[in-house]
Parts: structure tokens; C-alpha cells; sequence
């Protein structure tokens, strides 16, 4: 609650991590996970059928997946630690202390395959292809491995289950999500290894003389992995609900919200459609159209910001499932912190402020503390552009009086009735001048 | 007011101790690799370079930016545990150091990715680009190495300003924590440090590879590496000692004295055995080279964590006091304190909460006004209630009114105010 203030001008911190997240998804998932099951089943393929062009194809590709995975998967995954450290040093610090061991288990098993996929892509050819293989399976369990142990910290964030009360590891890592998302995460790792394949065949042009068995298994398991990802995606929005579905029926004021639930479930249903339109005629047709090789990549690419967002709005307005809000409040200090006010223990949040200025500069180091974790101020999700507040201050006071009920996904305002009127000056303030 | 921060209320995952010897071991193997990585990427330019007079120059260039490819990864991977351990064990030293150099800290993501596919570039167009645009070709190894130049300066500085919290008011930024006595020092340590690791690795590497093969350049690679160690262990005693007393006041202690004594002593038998190594063929004297440096750096190691420990002390007496006041405060607070739930409310109460922040009584706000809403329903309390417990769209230049997160109940308890002309 007491550090630095880190404000991102126009897209805002939430908009930093969601990037470095979203391709740190499409290439740990992609290219690390689903590319060790893509890729050996299709160099299975090659040696069964004895098939040396398509062993070589299998190559190239396992190329690109080991550049891909060892430059920019690896350090954006170094990359989600430093932002996410950056916005929410409460709540990552607090995840730390409850899974620092799984973590740690999570790093070893991260060495390991990184070391796997290096031993995999440099000793094709150097090794027999039977050995190859059992270097292909381990590499398959170690990624394997990664997935089963990140999930149980992503659902817990979720879904902290019987952590509340018991405070112990296994609870807080096997929470009511993990399952469905496991394996949704493991199919749509499946998918989009194989449309990254899609896509970087298409520039494999010496290779094309093969294509005709490379689409036909691209096809096949398209059209095999796909409903698996339907169906654990949808199991997933299953158990999600027992929170967030309650919570989205309260969360109708941003009557956007409803329609985007409904929306998003479609939507996935749409996108597993596309995967399976894309494996039918890759299967039926074995032919290269422009369009499919750079359609599967793009869609899913949307997918898994989709996927991603929804599960960062569920979990609001908590960083923690019911123990801390996304601002770095814990939930049991709230009633403390509005009686003593916000302004006792913050120091950071004043910093280049002329506290001179009265209510102005409070309000102001009040809103970097509570609200610019999720709001800039005329950027994305911009503070000063919200409607409600277009009035001035006394609509803003209003609004602050009743948030609270009416946008449960925001953290409620921690601080005594004269900081909230500060609060309210300043939002008005800036709400009102344009 | 001091600005350090109040610690985290949840029980680390295991005895501070045992943490920070963690710590300390997974950040030794951690800058090995990066040593290997950073290191590598220089020696395969500088040789490649060298290698327009010399093939064997072109070639070692070569064989050791196929180390880098592994080594970089390694290097990455392996600094994950080291970074979740400094948050751990130093949490709000290290995340408000990152924090007030925000820009700096986070382009280092960006500034590695693209070191990297540099890296990969420079490998893999070695033979397609290397004769046809050579300065094309070398420039990717440039800019990697460029980049990795970079880098590490913003870690030194984060490094240095988290352990001068008294210095958190006066710095402002990356550039004036650049500044700070011990950055510019230590980075030249590293960077000398960076060389003999490099050395070390290619004389041992090509010491294994040449051993069932009369091939020359293996040999010639081991004394070249060999010679690169020896050298910058010695250079150490220049920027070792400037690093050493360009330390902040207040890091000295005589337990780091003792250790520092005693790992200058090693370093210089270890100095001792690598001439050893160049004059001879045989491997002994390079394995007890390397025995000793590893117990030199494991010295070292702990020196630093000495220096971290000794400059934190009186930080964390204030930071304790912080936390110890807070934590009380709010026991106290919490003994008392009765959370109001449960309880009915009114129907003014539910308007307030529910309908206030869209309408007021006699006035348009997002949604139209009380006295409307009588003139409009006055004697149909049943359809306003419909209304609100399933809105419709009515007014084309206001916002549809949300569904309320309320019952039937509460919903006619609030028309029964509006309507009631209570207002």
C-alpha cells in the first residue's frame, strides 16, 4: 500500500501487462507446450512413414519454435514478473509467500525443458530417430509439467477456495478452477502450435512438395484437438460462474458486461468452429490457401486475449480472491484505513505533489493510491472521461458514496468522509475542465 | 516521514536464512550464465573481426556463438529463482527500486528479446550474409553486444538504490541512480569478471572437445582462453579494489574484511595455477583453477550478501517500527469494530444505494429525475416496479438503465419511497 506509484500515461498498466501476457501466452502455450506434442507426433509421422521430407519439415519448424520459445517466450515470462511486480507489488509479493515452493518446482521443471528443446532442435540428425523421439517425450511431460503447476496459481487468484480459511498450500493450489482450466489451456496450447505451424509453413517454400501429407495431418489433429478445447473451455465457464456469474449479474451497470459474457461464450464457440472449418478442409482438400495459414493464428491470438481478460475480470475486484483488492488493499484493513484515513501510512503516492494545494493534491494522491492501478487519466479506461462523473463534484461524491453497490468489481474506497471529498473535488475537477 | 515500505502480513515460505542462502547460490549459477552469454556474444564479434587475418579466428568465433545459443537461454531461465527470491527476502527494497525506475527496469524485456533474435540473426546468417554483406552480417552481433553493454546498468543501479533507502527522497529516476558511488565501479567488476568467465568456459570447453582429436585449434583456443582468464583475474585487483572501496559507508564490516582477505588469497593461488596450466598441456592445473575461482565467487558471494545485510540494518529497524505500529493499530482497530450487515434497510437507504449515482429528485443526471418518475407512475406502483426489476430502453439520448442487483422486495420498498412523495 505504501509504494512507489506506477502510472503508465494513455494505455495504463493493465494495458503493459496485458501485452507482455498475451504473447508471453501465445508462445509458452504455442510454442512451448503445443509445440512439444505437435511437433513429435508430426516427426513420429515422418519416421513411421519413413518419410525424410517431412522429417526435415518437422525440423524447420522445430526451428522457429526453439527461437521463438528461448528468446521471446522465455523473457516475456521474466517480463509478467517485472510488470505485474511494477502494478500490484502487494499482491505479488503476497502470491510469492503463499506459492514461492511451487514456483520454485515450476523453475526447475523450466530448466529442464528448456534444456530438453535445446537437445531436441540440436541434436536432430546427430541422434538415431528412436532416441530422438524419447527426447521428444520428455520434452512433452516437462512442458506438460509447467502447465500443471502454473494453472494452480492462476486459479487461485480466481477461486482461492478453502485458502481463506486454512491459509494451506494444496488448498489454495487445487481450487475449484484448476481442473477445466488445465486442460482448456492444454488443448488451446494443442491449437495454437499448430497454427503457428500453419503460419510458418507457409514461408517453408522448398518444402512444398510434401504438403499434401503436412495439411492432411495439420487437418486431423485440428479436427481432433478442437472439440477437446470446447469442451474443457466450456466446463471451465461452468465452474467460473460460482463467483463470477453472480457477480456478472450484479455488475450490470456497464450493461456492456452482460452482453460481453454472452458475447465471449459465443465467441469461443465461433473460434472452435474456424479451427474445425480449417482442419475440414486442410484435411478434405490438402491444398495451401493464404487465408488459412494466417486465419488460425489471428483468430486464436483474439482467443487468448479473450480468455486471458475474462479471467482478470472475474477475479476483480480482487488481486487475491476475497483477501486483496486489486489497488493493494487487503480486505480486512478496509474498515481500519477509513477510519484512520488513506493519507497515515501513505508516503510514495505524494511524491511531486504540493501538499499545500489542499483537497486538490489530496485528491489527487488519493487517486494514484486507490483508482491508477486500473484508471489513467484520459487515456484507456481514462478517469476523466467516464460519464458519470461529467456533472463535477457532487456527482462524483455521489458516485463514491454508492460505487460500492453499483460497480462491485471495484475495490471499495478506503479513507474517512474528508479524503472521499477530496477524492471527489479532484475526479470532478478533472471530469468537468476538457 | 520515512517512505519505506510496511512489510507484507503473510509468513514467508520458509526461515530468512535458508531463503537468502538460497538466494545466494541461484545467483552465482545465474551470473555464470550470464557471463557465458554476455561474454560469448563479445568474443564471437571481437573474433570474427579478427578472423578476416586468421581462419582460426573465424572459426573460434563461430564454435563459441553456438555456446551462446544455449547459454543465453540458460542464463534467462536461471534468473528466475534469484528474482523471485530478492522479492522475497528484500520485498519492498528491491520492488521500490524497480519501481522508481520504472522506464529503465521494464525496457529490459524488450532490450534482451531483441538481443536475442540479434543473436540469432548474427548465427544464422553466418554463411548467407557473412561474405555477401559483412557489415550487415556484423552489425547484429553489434547490437547485441550493444545491448548487452546496456543492461546490466540498470541492474546495478536498481541494485545500488535498493539498498540506500535513506537516499529514496534525493534520487530521482534511473539516470540519478546511475550516479550513485558504487554503480559505475561494480560494472567495470562485472565486465572484467564477464572476460575471465568467458576464458574459463572456452578452456575448459575446448580442453573437452580436443581431447581425442590432434585438431590444433583446439589447443590453441584452450591457451587462448586460458590467457583471457588469467588476465582478467588479474585485472581484478584494479577494479576489484575500486569496487571495493567505492562501497556506500556503512557496508563494511569485519566479517567482510575477513572474507574478502581470505578470497584475494585463493584468487592469487588460483592466478598461480593458470600460468601453471598455459605452460603446461596437462588439465590439473585448470580443474584447481577453477576449484579455487568457484570458492573465490562463492566468497564473493557472500561478501555481497554481507554488504546487502550490513547497509539494510538500520532500514529495517525503521521498516520493523513501520509494520509494528501499523500491525497494532489495526488489532486494536479490529477488536472493536463491528462490520454492519445483516440488517434491513429502507427504503431510502436501498434508494440511496442503488439509485442515487443515475437519478436525483429534481434534476436529469444519467437518468431522469424523481419528480418524473411520480408524474409518470403516480398510481402504478406495480409497473415501475416491473420497470426497474426488467429496464427497458425509453429515452434515445440516455443510457438504458442496468438491471439493479436487487429483489422484488427491495425493489417495491424503493418505489414505495419514490412514489410515496417522501421527497
Amino acid at each position: 500500500m505504501d509504494f512507489p506509484v506506477v502510472e503508465v500515461p494513455l494505455i495504463g498498466g493493465r494495458m503493459l501487462i496485458a501485452l507482455v501476457g498475451i504473447i508471453h501466452v501465445l508462445i509458452s502455450h504455442g510454442c512451448a507446450v503445443g509445440g512439444s506434442f505437435f511437433l513429435v507426433l508430426l516427426e513420429y509421422k515422418s519416421i513411421r512413414e519413413r518419410n525424410e521430407r517431412l522429417n526435415l519439415v518437422a525440423y524447420r519448424l522445430t526451428r522457429w519454435f526453439f527461437i521463438l520459445t528461448t528468446s521471446v517466450g522465455a523473457m516475456t515470462g521474466v517480463g509478467i514478473w517485472f510488470t505485474t511486480n511494477m502494478f500490484s507489488p502487494v499482491g505479488i509479493g503476497s502470491l510469492l509467500r503463499v506459492f514461492f515452493w511451487a514456483w520454485f518446482v515450476e523453475w526447475l521443471v523450466f530448466i529442464t525443458e528448456i534444456v530438453l528443446v535445446a537437445v531436441y532442435y540440436l541434436s536432430w540428425r546427430r541422434m538415431s530417430p528412436q532416441k530422438h523421439l524419447r527426447v521428444g517425450i520428455a520434452y512433452i511431460l516437462t512442458s506438460l509439467q509447467t502447465m500443471i503447476i502454473i494453472v494452480g496459481i492462476l486459479g487461485f487468484q480466481l477461486t482461492s477456495g478453502k485458502w481463506m480459511s486454512t491459509r494451506s498450500f494444496w488448498d489454495g493450489f487445487f481450487n475449484p478452477t484448476y481442473v477445466p482450466q488445465l486442460f482448456s489451456r492444454i488443448a488451446l496450447a494443442g491449437i495454437l502450435a499448430c497454427a503457428f505451424c500453419l503460419l510458418i509453413y507457409a514461408f517453408l517454400r522448398d518444402l512444398r512438395d510434401v504438403r499434401t501429407q503436412f495439411l492432411r495431418f495439420s487437418g486431423a489433429y485440428l479436427l481432433f484437438v478442437s472439440p477437446l478445447y470446447l469442451l474443457a473451455t466450456f466446463a471451465y465457464y461452468q465452474v467460473l460462474p460460482e463467483r463470477a456469474q453472480a457477480f456478472i449479474s450484479v455488475a450490470l451497470v456497464t450493461l456492456q458486461l452482460t452482453q460481453y459474457a454472452q458475447w465471449s461464450k459465443i465467441f469461443f464457440v465461433a473460434v472452435v468452429g474456424v479451427m474445425l472449418l480449417t482442419g475440414a478442409v486442410l484435411f478434405l482438400k490438402q491444398r495451401t490457401y493464404g487465408v488459412l495459414s494466417i486465419l488460425p493464428i489471428l483468430v486464436l491470438t483474439v482467443a487468448v486475449a479473450q480468455f486471458e481478460r475474462v479471467r482478470e475480470f472475474a477475479r476483480k475486484p480482487y488481486v487475491v480472491d476475497g483477501y486483496l483488492y486489486s489497488n493493494g488493499f487487503r480486505k480486512v484493513e478496509l474498515p481500519f484505513i477509513s477510519d484512520v484515513g488513506a493519507s497515515r501510512y501513505a508516503t510514495w503516492a505524494w511524491r511531486g505533489l504540493d501538499q499545500k494545494k489542499g483537497d486538490a493534491a489530496l485528491g489527487h494522491m488519493l487517486f494514484r493510491l486507490e483508482c491508477s492501478t486500473c484508471h489513467t487519466y484520459r487515456g484507456i479506461n481514462g478517469i476523466f472521461r467516464k460519464k458519470i462523473l461529467a456533472p463535477g463534484e457532487e456527482a462524483a461524491l455521489r458516485f463514491l458514496n454508492t460505487y460500492e453497490f453499483s460497480h462491485p468489481y471495484m475495490p471499495p474506497f478506503a479513507g474517512t468522509q474528508s479524503e472521499k471529498e477530496a477524492l471527489a473535488y479532484f475526479l470532478g475537477e478533472g471530469a468537468t475542465k476538457k | 516521514m520515512t517512505n519505506i515500505p510496511i512489510d507484507i502480513p503473510l509468513s514467508l515460505p520458509a526461515p530468512d536464512g535458508v531463503l537468502k542462502a538460497l538466494l545466494v547460490i541461484t545467483f552465482i549459477v545465474h551470473i555464470l550464465f550470464v557471463g557465458l552469454m554476455v561474454g560469448g556474444a563479445y568474443w564471437s564479434v571481437i573474433f570474427k573481426l579478427l578472423g578476416k587475418e586468421d581462419p582460426f579466428y573465424e572459426r573460434l568465433a563461430r564454435e563459441i556463438l553456438d555456446t551462446v545459443t544455449i547459454n543465453k537461454s540458460l542464463a534467462v531461465v536461471l534468473g528466475v529463482a534469484p528474482l523471485l527470491l530478492i522479492g522475497l527476502t528484500y520485498t519492498g527494497y528491491w520492488y521500490t527500486a524497480n519501481m522508481m525506475t520504472v522506464p529503465a527496469f521494464l525496457s529490459i524485456i524488450w532490450l534482451v528479446i531483441f538481443a536475442f533474435l540479434f543473436l540469432y540473426a548474427y548465427k544464422y546468417t553466418w554463411d548467407s550474409l557473412g561474405d555477401r554483406a559483412p557489415f550487415l552480417h556484423l552489425s547484429f552481433g553489434l547490437s547485441a553486444c550493444a545491448i548487452f553493454a546496456f543492461v546490466p546498468l540498470i541492474f546495478l543501479a536498481n541494485i545500488n538504490l535498493m539498498l540506500l533507502p535513506f537516499r529514496w527522497d534525493a534520487t530521482k529516476g534511473f539516470i540519478q541512480a546511475l550516479l550513485l558511488p558504487n554503480v559505475l565501479f561494480r560494472y567495470m567488476h562485472f565486465f572484467v569478471a564477464v572476460f575471465a568467465i568467458i576464458g574459463f568456459f572456452a578452456a575448459i570447453y575446448f580442453w573437452c572437445r580436443g581431447r581425442k582429436s590432434d585438431d590444433l585449434f583446439y589447443m590453441r583456443s584452450q591457451k587462448l582462453g586460458l590467457k583471457w582468464a588469467l588476465g582478467g583475474t588479474l585485472l581484478q585487483s584494479i577494479f576489484g579494489t575500486l569496487n571495493f572501496i567505492s562501497l556506500p559507508q556503512g557496508a563494511y564490516s569485519r566479517t567482510l574484511l575477513i572474507h574478502i582477505a581470505a578470497a584475494l588469497a585463493l584468487a592469487a593461488v588460483a592466478c598461480i595455477a593458470l600460468v601453471r596450466a598455459l605452460l603446461t598441456t596437462s588439465g590439473k592445473p585448470i580443474v584447481a583453477a577453477v576449484a579455487l575461482l568457484g570458492v573465490v565467487a562463492l566468497l564473493m558471494s557472500f561478501v555481497r550478501h554481507t554488504v546487502r545485510e550490513n547497509l539494510l540494518r538500520e532500514p529495517r529497524m525503521v521498516a520493523n517500527q513501520r509494520t509494528l505500529e501499523y500491525q497494532t493499530s489495526l488489532a486494536t482497530f479490529l477488536k472493536t469494530y463491528t462490520p454492519e450487515s445483516g440488517k434491513l434497510l429502507s427504503g431510502e437507504d436501498l434508494f440511496k444505494r442503488y439509485c442515487t449515482s443515475c437519478h436525483a429528485r429534481d434534476r436529469l443526471l444519467l437518468g431522469p429525475s424523481t419528480q418524473y418518475m411520480v408524474q409518470k407512475y403516480k398510481g402504478k406502483k406495480e409497473d415501475m416496479a416491473a420497470f426497474v426489476l426488467n429496464p427497458k430502453k425509453v429515452n434515445p439520448d440516455l443510457p438504458s438503465m442496468p438491471k439493479p442487483p436487487i429483489g422484488q422486495y427491495e425493489i417495491e420498498e424503493i418505489v414505495e419511497y419514490i412514489l410515496g412523495g417522501s421527497r
